[in-house]
């Protein structure tokens, strides 16, 4: 598959992907997308990554191995359920923060966000750990 | 930056963090434990702590509910019916805790049993993955959130199985794979029929529309499915079969977390689903249950005779306990489902042990086979006198807790009022028998294994000096099993604390006017 066409796009449409599954991610808050997706997008573009030119450079390039970025995940959804334990509020209940950037950029954000990035890590950590699994085998 | 809330809600108690945080903790932490794989120290220290943790939280859960009456926490504040709510009653409050002691007692001797490579490969994770499931599903209010729970159950035992990869181990592993997820479709299914024919998927809501119901035809077929189902979960007998074909091949370890927590955990949907959402379906089903539960006591007993391999045996002791949970729900109202409860958390306990004991035989001996093994009492007198103790706790005797399950489990079959005067004689036989064909398994292993000829020591086999023999060094493992058997022996000499509980959790399971109640809130009275 390491055609000359195929590798010399590949790193610009890795990035590309990467860029598009973070945007998917951020609009799924009152848009169709979010966490699930955007994760899967994610890893599919590693896994393009990954055909192109070996498993090798992209574990290298990930640095963290795929399941402890799928546990980090995990463990960031949870605790963005527990931080409702300081409102008095129930398991998983959003909470939300206004931030003023300078006087005029308010972004609105919550443990809802936090949540979702944590989907978007465990999926994309699975999926990318999957990925590369079955890709090693092709080229062993 | 300033926090602020959106929409409701009144600030909710300190409380219902007791029911989030038993499921919470070891969810994070086996991810936590994912993480660190090449600190593999660190995962037992992990696993041990937090499960202590876990299970204070679990005692404090079911004090303030047997109190309190049921504690409900709504996701993200989300209202039941529509929301997914955990609602805690005496029941699952006490199911979580022993749950709790059995998972600590296992986070304790794997902590000694498995090695580095066992641990990077996840055992821990596994672990703690699979008490998250166990806990989820006793303290969760909801009937498509229960069927999540077991399916986190499942595919954490899956990996706990084929855990070493040896052939035998993926031979009993596909087995019990395909079984189980046999056994969760069927439950998915039933699952689905009653969203459609009800609409809801609360138990609370289930509860009152069912009570509501003028006819029973849609509800008798998912009732059935549905209890075929747990009762394939439990391994009661026709529908057993994956567990003797399973449950010994794994380290002895994940044996013993198996054989305490999994069948229990389907026993509990079964009592659960059949005795408060559906008495109908349940009171239909009497007779084929009293008969199942006596066949699954009397195949249990045989078969735990037949075998000379001790895990084997095990395995069949595990599937007789099943069958006076089962005799026990059926005779239901009465004493029969206090009974059936107490022999639940009794079974839990026992179970759990008598596999740890068969490793600590292992170890001891040298093997697993009654044949290969003999004169243990003479080598390791501290082992026989635990695996006598285990024998009569096992066997229901005196001064252990199987006995106070039994005795209830009796009078319910003598006092109520069955359709046909046979139902009460094989309930009542079948309960006796059991605990005398337990006896009898047991005792032929005390006679082989422990008795044995009078052979010079210096005849004896050498003890293994193979690499798992080294984790068991230091009495921990001992120390785990006795506090298992210790903890039967105090519960059958002061039973009042757990039978108060369990007729507790009856009471709130035959009439859950509270549970709705506090599930629903005042305005669906």
């Amino acid at each position: 598959m390491s055609t000359l066409i195929f590798r010399t796009i590949t790193p610009l449409l890795t990035a590309l992907m990467i860029v598009f599954s973070i945007f998917v991610l951020l609009r799924g808050h009152n848009e169709p997308g979010g966490g699930f997706i955007g994760g899967l997008i994610a890893a599919s573009a590693v896994a393009i990554y990954g055909i192109s030119n070996g498993v090798g450079p992209v574990r290298r390039a990930l640095y963290f191995r795929p399941l402890s970025i799928a546990a980090f995940g995990l463990v960031m959804s949870g605790l963005s359920g527990l931080w409702s334990a300081f409102k008095s509020v129930p398991f998983l209940t959003g909470i939300w923060w206004e931030v003023h950037i300078a006087s005029y950029i308010q972004i609105d954000l919550s443990t809802v966000l936090f949540f979702d990035i944590g989907v978007y890590l465990v999926v994309a950590g699975v999926m990318i750990g999957i990925a590369l699994c079955l890709e090693e085998r092709t080229y062993d | 930056m300033h926090g602020e809330l959106v929409g409701y809600k009144d600030p909710v108690s300190w409380s219902v963090w007791l029911a989030i945080l038993p499921v919470v903790l070891p969810l994070i932490i086996s991810a936590v434990i994912l993480m660190l794989r090449n600190r593999p120290k660190a995962h037992s220290v992990l696993a041990i702590g937090f499960m202590i943790l876990t299970t204070i939280l679990s005692f404090i859960l079911l004090v303030k509910v047997n109190q309190e009456g049921p504690l409900v926490v709504a996701m993200g504040s989300w209202p039941a019916p529509f929301g997914i709510v955990f609602t805690v009653d005496s029941f699952g409050a006490l199911m979580n805790l022993f749950a709790g002691i059995v998972g600590l007692a296992i986070a304790i001797f794997a902590s000694q049993q498995t090695d580095n490579s066992e641990r990077r490969f996840g055992f821990y994770t596994l672990f703690m993955l699979l008490m998250a499931g166990v806990q989820g599903s006793f303290l969760t209010g909801d009937l498509f959130n229960l069927y999540v729970w077991f399916e986190v159950m499942v595919i954490a035992s899956f990996g706990l199985m084929i855990l070493g990869g040896r052939h035998k181990q993926l031979d009993g592993g596909v087995k019990y794979a395909f079984l189980n997820l046999l056994a969760t479709t069927f439950f998915l299914i039933s699952v689905g029929l009653l969203y459609g024919y009800l609409g809801t998927l609360n138990m609370a809501d289930i509860q009152q529309k069912l009570a509501a119901q003028s006819t029973d035809g849609p509800l008798l077929m998912i009732g059935v499915l549905m209890i075929t189902a747990f009762l394939m979960k439990a391994a009661v007998f026709p529908l057993s079969f994956w567990l003797p074909a399973s449950y010994h091949t794994p380290k002895i370890v994940v044996s013993a977390l198996f054989a305490g927590l999994l069948t229990k955990a389907g026993a509990y949907a079964l009592i659960r689903i059949s005795v408060m959402l559906m008495p109908l379906v349940l009171s239909y089903m009497q007779d084929v249950l009293i008969i199942a539960g006596a066949l699954t006591i009397i195949v249990g007993g045989l078969g735990a005779i037949a075998h000379t391999d001790i895990r084997r045996m095990s395995n069949y002791l595990v599937i007789a306990g099943i069958g006076n949970i089962i005799i026990g729900l059926a005779l239901g109202i009465g004493g029969g489902l206090a009974g059936s409860i107490l022999y639940a958390v009794h079974s839990m306990l026992v179970m759990t042990a008598l596999y740890l004991v068969c490793g600590l035989i292992r170890v001891s001996g040298g093997s697993y086979d009654t044949h290969r093994v003999t004169s243990l009492y003479r080598r390791d007198p501290w082992l026989a006198g635990l695996f006598l103790a285990l024998m009569f706790a096992i066997a229901g005797l005196p001064p252990f807790s199987g006995l106070w399950a039994k005795v209830y489990i009796v009078e319910a079959a003598v006092v109520s009022d069955l359709s046909a005067t046979y139902l009460t004689v094989i309930s009542v036989f079948s309960v006796l028998l059991g605990g005398f064909l337990s006896l009898l398994a047991l005792g032929r292993v005390w006679i082989h294994m422990f008795w044995g000829e009078r052979l010079p020591l210096a005849i004896l086999p050498p003890p293994t000096a193979d690499r798992t023999a080294l984790y068991y060094q230091g009495g921990i493992p001992y120390m785990t099993a006795f506090f298992l058997v210790a903890l039967s022996f105090a519960i059958g000499i002061f039973p009042a604390p757990l039978i108060d509980s369990a007729e507790l959790a009856v009471r709130g399971l035959i009439n859950p006017t509270d549970y709705i109640l506090n599930t629903l809130g005042e305005g669906h009275h």
